[in-house]
C-alpha cells in the first residue's frame, strides 16, 4: 500500500509536462540508436548524456532511461526487416522475424513486438513497484563491510558479463580501478597520480573516458571498416490476425516472467533473457518445426523478455547502486553526474526522483507503443543514412560532449586518448565495460574497504564475521560458478536455436 | 593476434609496476590505517600478476576462440584510420585558439568529403548546421559554454 502512495506521488511527478516531453525525446532517441546498427545502446546513451546537462535532475534521468529502454525497442525493426539486429538483444529476433517479414507479413511482426514489449516492459514495472522498496530497507542495514562486499559482488558480475575473455575482463578492471584511483584520496584528501597537472586533481572525468572508449572508438572502428550499400525496406499491415493475437499471448505471458525474474539478477546479459524465452517457445510449441520460419511465438517471446528484463534490471542499480551491464553502468554515471547517487538512500532522500522515475516506464511504455506502431516506417527510412554523415555526426557529439564536462580542452584530449584506447581493445577483442564498471564503483569499494579495515584495526575477518556480508561473499562465489557456467549454458541454448536466415 | 595480445600483457605488466612503485610513495599504511597508496598497492600488484598470467597462457596457450586476424590495420583500411585521428586530433589542437564553430566547420567538411560525400552543397550544409548550428543550440539554448576562440575571436 505504502508503495502503492509513493508511486502515485511519482506518477505525479512523470506526469508533468516538462518530463513527459523529456521522456518522449528520449524514447525517440533511443528508438533511433536501437534501429542504427554499429551503434549499441551503451555507446548511444553515453553520446546523449551532455544533451541532459541544461536539465535539473529528474527531467535528465527520466529522459537517459528512456533512451535506454527505447533502444530495445528500436533493435526490433531492423531485425525484421532486414535481418540485421539494431543491436545484441535482437538477435533472436532474426530468426523468426525475418521469415515472417519475407512472407509478407513484417508488419504482423512488427506489431506483436511492439505490444508484447509494451505488456512486458509494463507488467515488470509493477514488479519493480513491488520489489524497491523492500530491497532498499534492506540494504539501509549495510555498514562499510556490507557495501565492500556488495561492490565485490558488482565487480564478479564482470565476469558474467564477459564470457570467455576472463582474464583480459579482470586485467581491463584493474586497469579502471586505476583510473578510478587518480585524485584526491577520498579518505586523506591527498592528491594521487596527478604528476603535478592540475586538471587531474579532480581526476578523470567519467563522461570524457565513456565518449572515447564507446563512442569515438566505435567510430573509428566503423570507419576503418564500413558496411555496404545503404540498407532499403519496404512494410505492410501491422495487425495480428485472431490466430495469430491466440499463439502469441502465451508467449507474452512467459516472456513477461522469464525477462523480469532475469533482469533482477546483475549481471546477466541482456541476450541471455531472449535466448532462454526462444528455447521454452520452442519447448512448448505444438509444432517447434515451424521456428526459424516465421513463428509468432518466435518473436512475441523474446522481444517481450527482452523489454520485461529493461525495467527490472533498474532494480539493482536504483536499490543497491549496482548497474547490471554497460549501459547501466553509464546511466549510474549519469545519476553521480547530476549529484544524485544510486542506492537504498535515494529512496529516502529523493523519493521524487525515483517513484517518479519508476512511474515514467509506465510513460516511456505508452509513448515507445505509439513511436512503434504508427511511425515505423519512418525508423526504417533512418537505415539509409550514409555512414559518412553518420559517423561525423556523433564524432561532433563525442566532441561536444566530452568538452561541456569541465569546459576543458583536457578532457577532449583524454577522450580522444580513451577513443585510440578503445580502438585497440576492439581490435585485441578484449571488454570495455569492465574499464566503466570499475570507474564508477572504484571509489565506493575503496572508502569501504579502508573504513572497514580501520573500523577493524586492520583485521580482514571483518568482512566474514558480520552475517550479511559474509552472505554476499558467499554471493560472489556463486557467480563466479555461474560464470563459468554461462557459457556451457549459451552453447547448449544456441544449439537449440536454428541458424539465422540469408538475407534477401 | 599471439603477439598483439603479448604485447598488451607485457605494456599492462609495465604499467602495473609503475603503479605498485608510484603508490607506495603516497603510503601503504601508517598508524592511522591504511594510507592513500594502499588500495592502489594491492590493485597494482593484481594487474601485474594477471598480466603475467596472461602472457604466461597466450605463449603456451594461444588465444582463445582467435576471431581476428590482424590488430593492425592495412591498405586501405589503414588510410581510413589515419585520416579520422588526424581529423580527431587536429579538433584537440585548434578548439582553443580557433573556436568550436570554425574548427568544427573545418573538422566536417575534412571529415564528409575525405569518407567519400560528394554532393557539396550537402556537405556546406550539414557542416554548417554542424558547426554553428550546434553551437547555437548549446551555448545560447542549453547555456552551455564552447570556446570562442581567441585567436580569431569567433
Amino acid at each position: 500500500m505504502e508503495a502503492m502512495n509513493l508511486w502515485l506521488g511519482g506518477l505525479q511527478v512523470a506526469l508533468r509536462p516538462e518530463n513527459v516531453f523529456f521522456a518522449f525525446i528520449g524514447c525517440v532517441l533511443g528508438t533511433w540508436i536501437g534501429v542504427l546498427p554499429g551503434i549499441g545502446p551503451a555507446a548511444g546513451t553515453a553520446i546523449l548524456i551532455p544533451i541532459t546537462f541544461g536539465l535539473d535532475p529528474v527531467p535528465a534521468i527520466m529522459m537517459l532511461c528512456a533512451i535506454y529502454y527505447g533502444s530495445q525497442y528500436g533493435g526490433t525493426i531492423t531485425s525484421i526487416l532486414v535481418n540485421v539486429p539494431g543491436e545484441s538483444s535482437s538477435v533472436v529476433t532474426c530468426f523468426d522475424g525475418y521469415p515472417m517479414a519475407m512472407q509478407g507479413r513484417a508488419g504482423t511482426a512488427l506489431g506483436i513486438a511492439a505490444i508484447g514489449s509494451f505488456v512486458g516492459g509494463t507488467i515488470s514495472t509493477i514488479g519493480v513497484m513491488i520489489v524497491a522498496l523492500p530491497l532498499a530497507r534492506l540494504a539501509l542495514k549495510f555498514g562499510p563491510p556490507e557495501i565492500f562486499a556488495l561492490v565485490l559482488v558488482g565487480f564478479t558480475m564482470i565476469v558474467g558479463l564477459t564470457g570467455k575473455r576472463l582474464i583480459p575482463a579482470l586485467l581491463m578492471m584493474c586497469f579502471g580501478l586505476i583510473l578510478a584511483l587518480v585524485g584526491q584520496d577520498p579518505v586523506r584528501g591527498e592528491p594521487r597520480f596527478a604528476f603535478d597537472t592540475v586538471e587531474l586533481y579532480d581526476g578523470l572525468d567519467f563522461v570524457p573516458v565513456v565518449m572515447g572508449l564507446f563512442g569515438i572508438s566505435e567510430v573509428i572502428l566503423n570507419i576503418e571498416q564500413p558496411a555496404g550499400e545503404v540498407i532499403k525496406t519496404k512494410l505492410s499491415s501491422l495487425i495480428p490476425s485472431k490466430e495469430e493475437w491466440k499463439a502469441a499471448s502465451g508467449a507474452v505471458a512467459r516472456g513477461t516472467a522469464l525477462g523480469f525474474f532475469m533482469g533482477l539478477v546483475p549481471g546477466i546479459s541482456s541476450v541471455i533473457p531472449t535466448f532462454v524465452s526462444y528455447v521454452v517457445e520452442k519447448a512448448v510449441a505444438k509444432q517447434p518445426e515451424r521456428f526459424g520460419h516465421g513463428a509468432i511465438e518466435g518473436v512475441a517471446g523474446p522481444e517481450t523478455a527482452n523489454n520485461a528484463y529493461s525495467q527490472s534490471a533498474m532494480i539493482p542499480l536504483l536499490t543497491l547502486g549496482l548497474p547490471g551491464s554497460p549501459t547501466l553502468a553509464v546511466i549510474m554515471g549519469a545519476f553521480l553526474i547530476n549529484g544524485i547517487t544510486p542506492g537504498p538512500l535515494l529512496f529516502r532522500d529523493r523519493p521524487d526522483l525515483v517513484w517518479g522515475l519508476i512511474a515514467s516506464f509506465y510513460v516511456g511504455n505508452v509513448i515507445l507503443l505509439i513511436l512503434n506502431l504508427p511511425l515505423v516506417g519512418l525508423w526504417a527510412r533512418l537505415l539509409e543514412i550514409p555512414y559518412q554523415y553518420l559517423y561525423s555526426g556523433v564524432l561532433l557529439f563525442c566532441f561536444v560532449g566530452a568538452y561541456s564536462v569541465r569546459q576543458s580542452t583536457f578532457d577532449l584530449g583524454v577522450a580522444v586518448l580513451f577513443g585510440v584506447l578503445g580502438y585497440i581493445l576492439r581490435k585485441l577483442d578484449w571488454p570495455m565495460a569492465p574499464i566503466i564498471l570499475a570507474l564508477v564503483l572504484g571509489p565506493m569499494a575503496e572508502k569501504a574497504l579502508r573504513t572497514s579495515l580501520e573500523m577493524s584495526g586492520g583485521d580482514f575477518s571483518i568482512f566474514v564475521s558480520r552475517p550479511i556480508s559474509a552472505v554476499l561473499l558467499v554471493g560472489c562465489l556463486l557467480i563466479l560458478v555461474g560464470a563459468a557456467l554461462h557459457e556451457h549454458l549459451r552453447r547448449w541454448l544456441t544449439g537449440h536455436t536454428p541458424t539465422p536466415p540469408n538475407a534477401a | 593476434m599471439n603477439t598483439a595480445w603479448k604485447v598488451a600483457g607485457a605494456a599492462f605488466l609495465a604499467f602495473s609496476i609503475f603503479v605498485v612503485a608510484e603508490a607506495f610513495k603516497y603510503g601503504f599504511l601508517d598508524e592511522y590505517g591504511p594510507g592513500a597508496g594502499f588500495f592502489a598497492v594491492l590493485i597494482g600488484i593484481l594487474m601485474g600478476g594477471l598480466s603475467l598470467a596472461l602472457v604466461v597462457k597466450v605463449t603456451f596457450f594461444g588465444v582463445p576462440e582467435e576471431k581476428l586476424a590482424s590488430v593492425l590495420p592495412r591498405g586501405q583500411e589503414a588510410s581510413r584510420v589515419l585520416l579520422v585521428l588526424g581529423g580527431i586530433i587536429g579538433v584537440v589542437l585548434f578548439i582553443q585558439p580557433l573556436g568550436f564553430r570554425l574548427t568544427m566547420l573545418a573538422f566536417l567538411i575534412y571529415m564528409l568529403v575525405s569518407l567519400g560525400a560528394r554532393r557539396m552543397w550537402v556537405v556546406a550544409a550539414l557542416s554548417l548546421g554542424g558547426s554553428f548550428g550546434t553551437y547555437h543550440v548549446f551555448y545560447h539554448w542549453l547555456r552551455m559554454p564552447l570556446p570562442i576562440g581567441y585567436l580569431v575571436g569567433f
